[in-house]
């Protein structure tokens, strides 16, 4: 049998042996039934490895945790708070307009999405009163991020690739996702990243622009009565972000848009996010 | 300090802020690897939380977001664990790591639940549990992983082996090669 330590196998499945080295361990991998047994049972550990985790980034963040951290956030929030403008001044901030919503309203609608959830999963008062902000807010930290990664490192965060990111983000929340062909506007799809809200999993579809700006369109389960385009407008940036709800679905625009050409691309757009249409 | 800095270091804020949200699931991943409880995992990223976000600035713009953050993850039960022991007070977790296992002692079985496999890795040795996961599970790169465990690539490529060669001899494999002796 050919003659190769752990680590350099171990170096050989991970990917990381200079390709001259790699393809002499295949060929004599090839060759030779114990070398190649000795392979196996190596991959075979890093699958079950791989595997036996595989499902947890999927489980819902619990509860508790995702309370503990958003006190923690609010708490940073506050304390950075001392400087001028940033790009997302917090809920109910001073530089946002806010549309249509209301305290009242957002009450209906959690009520209304808690009933949809209800066969789905638990979700206790608190987070129904809490959900559609939290949704909105976890959008724009998302999109921070992938707008942040991308502007430095012109690399796109995505967890699933764009032509796959239908079936796999229909698997993870259970029910159809509909992917925009977007091309016709400029907007190249890059891939997708599933964000946990509140204990939930949503899709958020990765776009680049002509310009090389990002943008996202986030859509989470939804319920309740259909609701027209809701506009938050960063006064100061460059960034808008819209929202609405329709036929069980939420959906959210954000990116580096005038808000007149992001409610137009909206009300074009928004017939072909329904699945099934 | 000027405005300046202000407005940069608050920038940073927010970025690890974000980045740390959207993170979160694959931070508990990652602790729950470490510490192979639910109940521990949870506790060690929320005080990850805490420490990143109360010491954002200590994350340096260019270096990966994520790998700090599962750095911070890091430090954080090594801290515990450290505590624990000083302690004298063991988890059951962690004698369990002290004393041989029960399927090391019965035999290998033929077939293994995802459950049994956590189990095995919780009981590897912490600095070769956390290469194993890192390059397995996160799938991170040799260098990625060593810049987060703060060890050259060839101390992981050497956790990584001792902790897959631990492994598949558990699994039934019959790749120890401890005693081998075999150099690439």
């Amino acid at each position: 049998m050919a003659r190769y330590s752990d680590e350099t196998l171990g170096a050989y499945l991970d990917g990381e042996l200079p390709a001259e080295d790699a393809r002499a361990i295949a060929r004599a991998e090839a060759s030779d039934a114990q070398l190649r047994a000795r392979i196996e049972a190596l991959r075979a550990v890093s699958h079950a490895v791989h595997q036996s985790f595989a499902a947890v980034e999927r489980e819902p963040v619990p509860e508790r945790l995702q309370v503990a951290f958003d006190r923690l956030a609010r708490r940073a929030n506050r304390r950075s708070r001392s400087w001028p403008a940033a790009l997302w001044p917090g809920p109910r901030g001073r530089h946002w307009v806010y549309g249509v919503a209301g305290a009242a309203a957002a009450v209906v609608i959690a009520l209304g999405l808690g009933a949809f959830l209800s066969g789905v999963v638990r979700v206790n008062d608190v987070s129904l009163e809490t959900y559609e902000d939290a949704w909105i807010e976890q959008v724009k930290r998302s999109y921070d991020v992938y707008a942040g990664i991308y502007r430095s490192e012109a690399r796109a965060m995505v967890d699933v690739d764009g032509k796959d990111a239908g079936v796999w983000f229909a698997d993870k929340l259970n029910r159809p996702i509909a992917v925009p062909d977007l091309s016709t506007h400029g907007l190249t799809l890059k891939g997708g990243r599933l964000v946990i809200v509140a204990g939930q999993p949503s899709a958020q579809f990765l776009y680049v622009a002509e310009d090389g700006s990002p943008f996202a369109l986030s859509v989470v389960p939804s319920a309740g009565q259909d609701r027209t385009v809701v506009a938050r407008e960063d006064k100061e940036g460059a960034v808008t972000l819209l929202h609405w709800r329709v036929k069980n679905y939420g959906y959210a625009l954000i990116g580096n848009f005038a808000p007149e050409a992001m409610r137009s691309l909206a009300d074009e757009i928004a017939p072909q996010l329904i699945p099934g249409v | 300090m000027t405005d300046e800095d202000r407005r940069t270091g608050a920038a940073v804020a927010d970025f690890v802020r974000a980045g740390m949200a959207a993170q979160l699931p694959r931070l508990r991943r990652f602790a729950l690897g470490l510490t192979g409880s639910v109940e521990d995992a949870d506790e060690v990223v929320q005080a990850a939380c805490e420490k990143a976000l109360s010491g954002a600035e200590r994350w340096v713009a260019g270096m990966r977001l994520d790998s700090w953050l599962y750095r911070v993850v890091h430090t954080v039960w090594l801290d515990e664990l450290r505590r624990r022991k000083r302690r004298r007070n063991l988890t059951g977790l962690e004698e369990a790591m002290e004393r041989p296992s029960p399927s090391a002692l019965s035999g290998v079985e033929a077939r293994l639940t995802l459950e049994e496999v956590r189990r095995m890795i919780t009981e590897l040795p912490s600095e070769q549990r956390a290469a194993l996961l890192l390059v397995c599970v996160e799938e991170m790169s040799y260098r990625e992983a060593a810049a987060v465990l703060d060890v050259p690539v060839g101390t992981v490529m050497s956790r990584l082996a001792r902790a897959r060669a631990q492994l598949a001899e558990r699994l039934g494999k019959g790749a120890g090669r401890a005693a081998d002796g075999t150099r690439g």
